[in-house]
Order: structure tokens, then sequence, then C-alpha cells
């Protein structure tokens, strides 16, 4: 019954949609009545988002409730399972994820309706066909390809459950991120094509899907390092990051994603790479798709590819028609993209820009190669060879410290023409400074050569980030009189994009340094020990006491060891490294137990144990300096993207208060 | 010292053909691949027996971490993507006692990764081969590639040009206008 309900409101959002496309293509026409139809194209758009979150609610109402004749509630949930993941279980499945993806798709096509239209009303028609086709084509899939709502023969008794790994609290919090961000993107896309296919080529459509860009850029990057984190948490082998195919599929756009942020600002403020911009969005669009083609067709394989279906041709079919679309209508209007500037000087910040743009895409490509390897190399030579993490940290390693470097140096660099004495002058003290961290880590005994350069790299684009908040509070303090902190503040809430911005660029040099601290100077051991023997590592020693072993639920057998650490003869803490095994399924989950602070980790693994004859279990140990700074420096992450996402509420407009006809100065107040 | 037993069929011997192995590199005589296959499953085979006694090298053998120095460096073919040094599969522990016995008779770590790589494929290794190198030249291509693209577009646009559209427009704008005097005090009050 409930399930016809989430079926029928599928069937009702996805003819809302057929007639917002239709609609909207009328009401593109552009004619005095044709504006009605517009209007009513979007009505109907926005009425895809109740009508889709009665089918998920529905979903989800069975899900907990265990309807184990619908089909999808039988193969994803269990009894046993807590209600927390019996919920998060609607995105846990194919069909389930799909109809979640629609969802999340339709909350972002009614926001965007519902925001304020007044100045680019002509781009309304053409953003409402394209988000509402996106959304077709995942309602389409969900109603004709994988249904979730389709009902068994028979009620079994209970769910086969989900898979072990994903039995965590990470699952109510990663994928969704992750969803939001991958289709927030669709938004900057449909202003893109909108402006592309209305002729209306100024940065307005820019200006008005800039915050969009740049909420959906944050919902990935935090997606990214939720998926991280969990990784490093739940799965054991002491890393956060594996170079796997769906963290590649997620990393691909927003890496694309991040040099669109960059490049529209040389776009607003010079004029310049109008078409490079489409490109990117596109490109970015794309990616997205790609990604979920990836993650949901099983044509790579990887942990988190959990279905294999034949929805595969159809996105495939969707990239292919996307791409022609957009080249076509970038080659119409390549006329009108030309660039209302030239370069003035190779030494400016634009070089800087597009050197980063250079940079964000020859690592995508990177990465997208590495991921269709095994596809590339099935084609040529007929064997799928899988690309592993040695040669990703080879490849892609070297491109991001040579991006680290450019952000600290772009920030200093002057729009049009940058003089190499200024430069010097911004760079000395930062250069100084960052040699002499290197030379003292030197002198203490540090004698990775990668973690020398990789601390003294984020040591100078770090001080050369802060001296930028300094000159700024400093020049404002001379000014005003305002003491430091406040200055400091003002200077920041007066140019949020500008700091925000450098706040972003700070937390990832204080990712890289968390990084390059536990890639280069990690330790490891592994032996085994008797109950009362001590097994040691980089100063901690670590005392197995004892194990343990209980039955959580028919589901889940516990083992759990208990270890004490100690340094210097100092009892540190007590930890319980443990492995859980679920009988049904066959799959041990190692859970590793950490006693983390500012300088390092120690990271200890249960890898296994003898309690018939004595009484001794392996351990596999890990030193992971610095990895806290890399958490920490993701929450200044999110800080720095709300600040410079948060809307200027100051009263722009009383700028141009009297004034209207010049074109040139109607294009500034619009920016306001 | 062992975990859970999974009853588990993995192909961690007998059937490599399903890890596509067969077919790799210049296709070596098909005898001699058999032989060596056979040989491969005969070792695994002797292994898992042995595994299923417990088995504590106190003697001296190689260390666990030597044995997770070479098995870091491999992937097996069953469970994805996880380095072989940390999986938690029984199919996994029984490639690490290959590991430690190959390393108590004295074998070196590229004659161990050169093993595995035979049986299983290029695909179990942390690093792709020389052998492999479209690999290592396809993102050298990328870079030699992104880096001409912008050096000729750097070039193309340094090249001065007339005046464009949107600076004649501008200086169309009489001097003396008061709304654009206007607009210039306000700017300049805002960005105090």
């Amino acid at each position: 019954m409930l399930a016809d309900v989430g079926a029928i409101a599928l069937l009702l959002a996805f003819a809302a949609a057929v007639y917002a496309v239709g609609a909207a293509v009328v009401g593109a026409r552009g004619g005095p009545r044709d504006a009605l139809w517009t209007a009513s194209a979007r009505n109907a758009l926005i009425a895809v988002w109740p009508l889709l979150t009665v089918s998920c609610g529905a979903m989800l109402w069975l899900l907990l409730a265990g309807d184990f004749q619908i089909e999808y509630v039988a193969s994803v949930p269990s009894r046993a399972m807590p209600a927390y993941l019996k919920a998060a279980a609607l995105w846990g499945g194919q069909a389930g994820s799909l109809l979640f993806w629609a969802w999340v798709a339709g909350t972002f096509s009614a926001l965007v309706m519902l925001r304020k239209w007044d100045a680019d009303r002509p781009l309304l028609p053409y953003v409402i066909a394209i988000s509402a086709v996106t959304e077709l084509f995942f309602i389409g899939l969900v109603i004709f390809v994988e249904t979730p709502f389709s009902k068994l023969g028979f009620v079994p008794a209970d769910g086969s459950g989900l898979n072990p790994l994903l039995r965590h609290p990470g699952m109510i919090i990663h994928p969704p991120t992750l969803y939001l961000g991958y289709v927030g993107f669709t938004v900057p896309y449909a202003f893109g094509m909108a402006a592309l296919i209305s002729g209306r080529l100024s940065d307005e459509w820019i200006r008005a899907s800039r915050r969009w860009a740049l909420i959906a850029w944050l919902f990935l990057s935090l997606g990214l390092v939720l998926g991280g984190r969990w990784a490093y948490d739940v799965l054991g082998w002491g890393g956060y990051w594996a170079w796997d195919p769906v963290e590649n599929a997620a990393l691909l756009p927003w890496l694309t994603g991040t040099a669109f942020l960059h490049s529209i600002i040389i776009q607003e403020k010079r004029g310049m790479l109008k078409a490079w911009n489409m490109v990117l969005i596109t490109l970015t669009y794309g990616l997205v798709i790609l990604g979920t083609f990836l993650t949901r067709s099983g044509i790579i394989s990887s942990v988190h590819a959990f279905a294999r279906s034949a929805i595969g041709p159809l996105f495939f079919g969707l990239i292919a028609v996307m791409s022609v679309f957009s080249i076509r209508w970038l080659l119409l209007r390549r006329d009108s993209l030309r660039a209302e500037h030239r370069l003035d000087a190779i030494l400016s910040r634009e070089t800087a820009f597009l050197l980063n743009n250079l940079l964000f895409l020859t690592i995508t490509a990177s990465v997208l190669v590495g991921t269709l390897f095994p596809l590339i190399t099935e084609l040529v030579a007929g064997e799928k060879i899988t690309l592993r993490v040695g040669w990703y940290n080879q490849v892609v390693g070297p491109q991001l410290a040579a991006l680290v470097l450019l952000m600290g140096m772009c920030p200093l660099l002057s729009w049009r023409r940058a003089s190499a004495r200024r430069l010097g002058r911004a760079f000395w003290l930062p250069f100084l400074l960052s040699v002499l961290l290197v030379a003292l880590l030197a002198l203490r005994g540090l004698r990775s050569a990668g973690a020398l350069a990789g601390l003294g790299m984020s040591a100078f684009v770090g001080l050369t980030t802060l001296l930028e908040f300094w000159y700024g509070a400093r020049a404002r303090r001379r000014s005003k009189g305002e003491n430091y902190l406040v200055a400091l503040n003002q200077v920041i809430v007066r140019n949020r994009r500008r700091y925000g911005g450098l706040m972003v660029h700070l937390a990832v040099v204080l990712m890289a340094i968390g990084i390059a601290g536990s890639y280069f100077l990690q330790q490891e051991t592994q032996a085994t020990v008797r109950r009362g023997e001590t097994l040691s590592l980089g100063g901690f020693t670590l005392l197995y006491e004892g194990l343990s072993e209980r039955r959580e639920s028919d589901e889940l057998v516990i083992s759990e060891a208990t270890v004490s650490v100690y340094r210097d003869q100092q009892l540190v803490t007590v930890l319980r490294p443990r492995r859980d095994f679920y009988p049904l399924s066959g799959q041990p989950v190692t859970i590793p137990a950490v006693r983390s602070t500012v300088s390092e980790d120690f990271y200890v693994i249960l890898v296994g144990w003898e309690q018939m004859g004595e009484d001794q279990a392996t351990f596999k140990v890990y030193l992971n300096p610095l990895i806290n700074w890399l958490w920490a420096g993701s929450v200044l992450f999110v800080v720095g993207t709300l600040v410079a996402a948060w809307p200027d509420r100051r009263a722009r407009p009383a700028l141009v208060s009297a004034y209207r006809p010049s074109a040139v100065i109607a294009r500034r107040t619009s920016s306001a | 010292m062992s975990g859970h037993r999974v009853p588990y069929a993995p192909a961690t011997g007998c059937s490599p053909a399903g890890q596509g192995s067969v077919a790799r590199r210049e296709a070596p005589a098909l005898s001699t691949l058999s032989v060596r296959l056979l040989a491969g499953c005969l070792v695994l085979l002797l292994l898992v027996l042995s595994w299923l006694v417990p088995l504590v090298s106190a003697d001296g053998g190689p260390t666990q971490d030597e044995v997770n120095a070479v098995a870091r460096k491999l992937f097996c073919p069953v469970c994805e993507n996880t380095p072989l040094d940390v999986c938690p599969t029984e199919a996994c522990q029984q490639w690490r006692e290959v590991i430690r016995s190959q390393l108590a008779e004295g074998r070196s770590e590229a004659e161990i990764l050169d093993y595995f790589a035979h049986l299983y494929g290029d695909s179990v290794l942390a690093e792709p081969p020389p052998r492999q190198w479209a690999a290592w030249l396809l993102p050298v291509l990328i870079v030699v590639a992104g880096t001409s693209a912008l050096a000729y577009w750097l070039r193309r646009w340094a090249r001065p040009v007339a005046v464009s559209v949107e600076e004649t427009r501008a200086e169309s704008i009489p001097e003396s206008d008061p709304y654009l005097e206007r607009l210039e005090r306000e700017l300049a009050e805002w960005d105090r």
C-alpha cells in the first residue's frame, strides 16, 4: 500500500518533470505570453520536490518498518540493524541510492526555482529545462530500470543486511554529503548552459551561480574528507586515501570544480576565459555523471561498487548527449566568448591562475587515466591492469606539491602586471623562515628528504598566506586606528571572498602538513606477543593484557584485545583494538584503536590471535605523525568556505542610487 | 594466531585463469605456463596445508615486518584495493605465508614480486613495472601537452591588440559626468 503511494508519487514526479521541460522550451521563445509558460514550468519543477519527498518518505518508512516483501527492503537492511542504519539503507543499495539522488537533485532544483529571479529572468526557462532533464534521467532510472518499490512474490523472514563495512555512523553522513556535492554542480552547469543558449554571456550567469557552485564544492570536499576519516577509523590499514576508483570518481569533479571556482575570478575581474569557464563547468558536470556511472555500473570494481547492473549504457548515453549538446552550443557561441582583455604581462596574477588551471587539469587527466587504465589496457592489450597506490602517489604527488607551492605565490602577484621586486620583498621573509625551519628539523634528526621538503614548503606557503592577513590588518589599523583584532575582523568581513579563500588556502597548508607527515614519516611494525609481553615502536611500548570474545547478536561476534600503551615507562592509555566478525556474510571488519595527539597517532590493529594453546595475539602498529593536522585543516577548510560563501548584507544598492543609463556602470552595480 | 576461518574459495592458487593472467604479455608457450601454474598450485596447496598447523616462526626466520615490507607492495586480486600487508581475509594470510617461505628460502623482494606478478598479472603490484610503460608514459604526455597548450595561449594572449570594445565604450563616457563622479566618490567611500 505504502509502496504503491511511493511508486505513484514517482510517476507523478516524472510527469511533472516532463511537463516542466516542455513548458520551459515554449517559455524560452520569449514572446509576451510565453512568460506564463515559464512561470508554469517553474511551478512544475517546484512540484517535483514534494512528490519525490513523498516517495523517499515512503521508502524510509518501509525500511524502518522492515516490510521485507519489498525487494529493496529485503536486499539491504535486516532486523537486527539499529534504526539509524535501517534509515541509511535508503542509500545503501542501488535502487534506493538512485531514488535518494533524484530527491537531492529535486531539492536543489526547487531551491534554485525559489531564488530571486528579478535580474536574470531571461535565463530562467533554460535553467528549468536543464535541471528538469537531469531530474528526468534519474527519476526515469528509478521508474523503468532500478525499481525500489517492486515487490517479491513471497515475504522473506529477514533482510540480507547491509555490507558489514558500511555498518558505521559514517554511513549516515558521508554518502548524503557526497550526493549533495555531486548533485549541487548541476546548478552552475544549468546556469552556464542557459547563458550559452540564451546568448547572455556577460558574467551574469557566474554571479548567479557562484554561490551554488561554492556550496556544492563545500559538500563535495566535506564528503571526501569524511570518507577519508571513515576509512582511517574503520578499514584498519592506517591510511585515509587508497586511490580507490570510487574515491577517484568523487575527486575528479572536485578537481575541475576547484579549477572552475578559481578561473571564474579571472572572468569577473578581467573579462577573460569565458569559453574556458564554460568548458570547466561542463567538464565538472560530465565528471559528476561519469562518477555516478563508475560507481553504479560496477564497470571498474571497487569497495564501493556494491551493485552491478545494466544501467551503464544509459549513463553513457547521458554523458554522450550532454557532451554533444554542450560542445555544439559552445561552438555556436564562440565569437561572443572572446576575451575582453589581453594578457598585459607574463608575470601577473592572470598567469598564476592559468597555471593553477593547468595543474588542476593535468591532475584530473592523470587520475582519470589511472582510474580508466584497466579499461584502456583491456581494450588495447586484452588484459585488465589496475593501477595502485604506488603509481598514483608518484604521478599525482609532485603535481599536488606544485599546486600547493603556486597557492602560496598567487595571492601575492598583482593583476595585469606584477613586479619582480615587489614579489621579492613579499617572499624573502617567509622563504628565510622556512629555510630556517628545515635546517632546524634536519639538525634535530629528521632525515627524510620528502618530509623536509613537504614541511618546508608548507611553512613557506603558510607564512605567505598569513602575511596577507597581517598586511591587511596593519593597513586598516593605520587608517582607522582600530586595534589589531578588530582590524583583522573588519578586513575579513569587508572582503569575505578574498579572505575566506585565503583561509581555505591556510587549511590546505595544514592538510599538506598532515599528509607530508603521515606519508613520509609513518612507522609501522607487526609482531606476535604472548600475554604480558611487549612490542615497541617509536618510543612507545605496547603491553598485551588479554583478549575477550563476545557474541553481540546473531549477526555479530566481537573479539577485542586489551593493550596498555607506555611511553618512557609511563602508562599513557589503554586501547582496545578489535575485530568484528559477521557470520552471515562471513566478513571480518578490523576496527583499530587509536591514541591521538597533535604530534602523532598511535594506531593499533588486531591482526590475529590464538587462545587454545598459549594466549597470544598479533598486532600491527602504526605511528602516524602529524595526521591530526589533516583533520584540523579540514575543519578550517569548511569555515573558510563558509566565510567566502556567506551572503554580504551590506546595503550595496546605495552605490548606484541615482544612476541607471550607462552600460558600464550597470555592469558594475549588478556585480553588487 | 588466527581469527575466524572464512569459508572462502578465492583464486589464491588454483584458478588464476579467473584473474585474466593467462593472456598476459607476449603469451609464453602455453606448456611452460601451465607447468609454472601447476608448480604454483602445488606450492600453494602445501602452504595452505601447512597453514592449518599452527605456525609461529620463533626459529629466527623472516620477521613479520620483513614479510610486510614485501606484502605492502602487493594487492591480492580478490580483495578490492586493500594492500596485502593489512588485508584481514584468509586468502591474504595465505599469500603472506607464501612470502614468508620464499623469504626464508633466501629469495629477494624483487624475485617474490615477480613471482606473484607472473602468476596473477601486473595488477597485483602496488607500482606498475617498467614493462607497463604506458602507465608511466601517459602522465608525462598529459603534463607535456598541458604545458605546451598553456604556453601557446600565453604567447597568443600576450600579443598586444587594438583597443577592445569594452575600453572604447568606457572612453565614450564624458570626463565630467556628475553621476560617474558620484559613483567614484561612493566607491571610494565604500572601499574605506
